[in-house]
């Protein structure tokens, strides 16, 4: 499909190069509800590849635009003359989807496993739930599908010791994990949780609630949600200040 | 009252093209391939939500063989038809026009029109396009039988406001994709013989697998690119086709949303510029009104259907806007 990759990410998601964040998650969303597995508009017209394809230039454009600093960036790039807009599967490492990414059939039946409160990176388990080697050795698995590991990365989590939301985003991002899933999954709102992975705490609710969020996430990241969650409410903390304490940055 | 007046011609006008004169008509045309979604209640009921705003409207029925527009207006059979038209028993379309109770919509019935579209002479189409053109009316509002047929397409085509009408069922959507994707061929070969591009668009096809065309709109980009120079003609051409999509019998929210992801999916795959103007919710007092051969505006006035067809309505008439579509983008 020649011409959808050279469509801008604008395009893509189908909203103005002026769009809020707020319309561009809500496009995402439209956009994955209509090229997903379950979407019964692709009925008789795309193949299942096809649509996997528009998925990964979609969710491309996604985690360019909803992030500031990368959409500055892809907008600076675009405004130069001669230059060819074209989205780029290597734009980040975490934006390299597998063909596994389209919603899972039945995605909303999927519930949080119980028992699991402590998962982090490399931590083994059996749930069948995190990264574990496998016929494919270089394939990590999480709930709603496989991902391509990547040993320095795997490493770099590990030695993570903050968790802002661009952090939580990449390591989604890298397990190819979207946030519909997670927001299906965990039934958290998706304009919160896009909202956690750009530090937008202004769009956030009261504190006590975002920390069972952040919680609820690092457990589908396979992280560690206590050491997680700290770390998030820590920065978030820092960064919204009070209207009884006027000490944050 | 079964008659064959016609001059059968021994093979469809498919490669035959209707004319259509320089106009200043608004012309509707419903389409969508499938039968049973609603076309003929969708049209009907715009005509008379139109009407309510004070215009002047003619419909016209060319679901030729399967006719009952008059059934959803509310009217009975009327004795004259257009096969007293195509026989040449009535020269004048006006005659032909049956008032509906209301003062400002009027229509012509295809009703007991035994032979299809397609048995009909292509000079006989061009007669009765020049004489619509010519009805004292504001809108001309076509309803169109089911299928992919090259008349139907063409009479799609003639419309500038082409209408999808859709359910959210797969068998619907499956069959509208079908009559789209016709319809935007039919309209390729008709730019193609307006700038004699045969042999680009032939050359496209031809190498199909090779040239990696795989969408409509693939297709396009590859003509364009084929002959820089013509090719800007032709997506000049094509981009003033655009497409309004009506979802009815929408029953939940995810109904609603799928009519933008057919709008969507209409703007990605086939490149052409769609509208999704509204949707009808499903709503008993449609069959109801439909037994009762009632128009289901004026014998359920408080339907919150009512509300819709004025939406939608309005949007169709009020709707001048002409966005460029993505098969401007050359590159």
């Amino acid at each position: 499909m020649k011409d959808l990759h050279s469509q801008t990410y604008y395009e893509l998601l189908e909203v103005d190069p002026n769009a809020t964040q707020e319309e561009i998650l809500k496009a995402y969303n439209r956009a994955r509800a209509t090229y997903g597995n379950n979407s019964p508009a692709l009925y008789s017209l795309f193949n299942k590849e096809e649509a996997q394809e528009l998925l990964k230039l979609i969710d491309e454009a996604y985690s360019t635009l909803s992030n500031q600093f990368k959409r500055k960036q892809y907008d600076r790039r675009n405004s130069e003359p001669q230059t060819e807009i074209v989205p780029s599967s290597s734009i980040s490492p975490s934006a390299t989807f597998s063909d596994d990414l389209a919603i899972p059939q039945g995605h909303d039946d999927f519930a949080i496993p119980q028992g699991h409160d402590s998962f982090s990176v490399g931590q083994s388990n059996n749930s069948g739930y995190e990264s574990k080697g496998s016929a494919l050795s270089n394939m990590g698995s999480t709930k709603f599908g496989k991902y391509q590991l990547d040993t320095n990365f795997e490493e770099q989590i590990k030695d993570f010791t903050d968790f802002p939301g661009p952090v939580l985003q990449k390591i989604r991002l890298y397990k190819n994990i979207s946030l519909d899933q997670i927001s299906d999954s965990t039934k958290i709102s998706r304009t919160y949780l896009a909202a956690i992975e750009r530090d937008d705490f202004k769009c956030l609710p009261a504190p006590v609630f975002v920390r069972g969020f952040i919680v609820q996430v690092a457990k589908i990241l396979g992280l560690d949600s206590t050491k997680v969650a700290s770390s998030f409410m820590k920065i978030m903390k820092e960064n919204i200040p009070s209207s009884t304490n006027t000490t944050g940055a | 009252m079964l008659r064959s007046p016609f001059k059968v011609v021994g093979a469809p006008a498919s490669n035959q093209q209707i004319h259509v004169p320089s106009h200043d008509k608004k012309i509707w045309a419903i389409g969508g391939g499938k039968g049973g979604v609603g076309k003929s209640f969708i049209i009907s009921n715009l005509a008379i939500s139109l009407a309510r705003s004070g215009k002047r409207v003619v419909l016209i029925d060319l679901d030729l063989g399967s006719a009952n527009l008059h059934t959803c207006l509310g009217c009975d059979i009327p004795k004259q038809t257009l096969s007293d038209f195509f026989s040449g028993r009535t020269p004048s379309l006006n005659s032909l026009l049956t008032q509906t109770q209301l003062s400002n919509v009027s229509f012509i019935s295809g009703a007991n029109d035994s032979v299809v579209a397609a048995n009909i002479p292509i000079e006989d189409h061009n007669n009765l396009i020049k004489n619509l053109l010519a009805l004292p009316c504001d809108h001309l509002l076509i309803d169109l039988g089911a299928g992919t047929h090259s008349t139907t397409l063409d009479y799609f085509l003639l419309a500038n406001r082409p209408i999808i009408g859709v359910t959210p069922e797969p068998t619907s959507i499956e069959n509208a994709y079908r009559f789209i994707k016709s319809a935007f061929y039919r309209q390729i070969k008709n730019i193609e013989a307006k700038l004699n591009l045969k042999s680009i668009v032939d050359q496209a096809m031809d190498h199909k697998n090779n040239l990696g065309i795989k969408t409509p709109s693939d297709l396009v980009y590859k003509i364009a690119s084929l002959n820089p120079s013509m090719g800007a003609a032709f997506l000049a051409e094509i981009q003033k086709f655009q497409l309004y999509l009506i979802m009815n019998q929408v029953r939940t929210r995810n109904d609603v949303d799928t009519g933008h992801s057919v709008r969507s999916i209409c703007n990605k795959y086939f490149g052409i510029n769609t509208h999704y103007v509204g949707y009808l919710e499903y709503d008993n007092a449609v069959w109801q009104a439909i037994r009762k051969r009632k128009p289901l505006i004026l014998e359920y006035p408080y339907s919150t259907l009512v509300v819709e067809f004025a939406n939608i309505a309005r949007k169709l008439d009020g709707d001048e806007r002409s966005p460029q579509s993505n098969l401007l983008r050359t590159s």
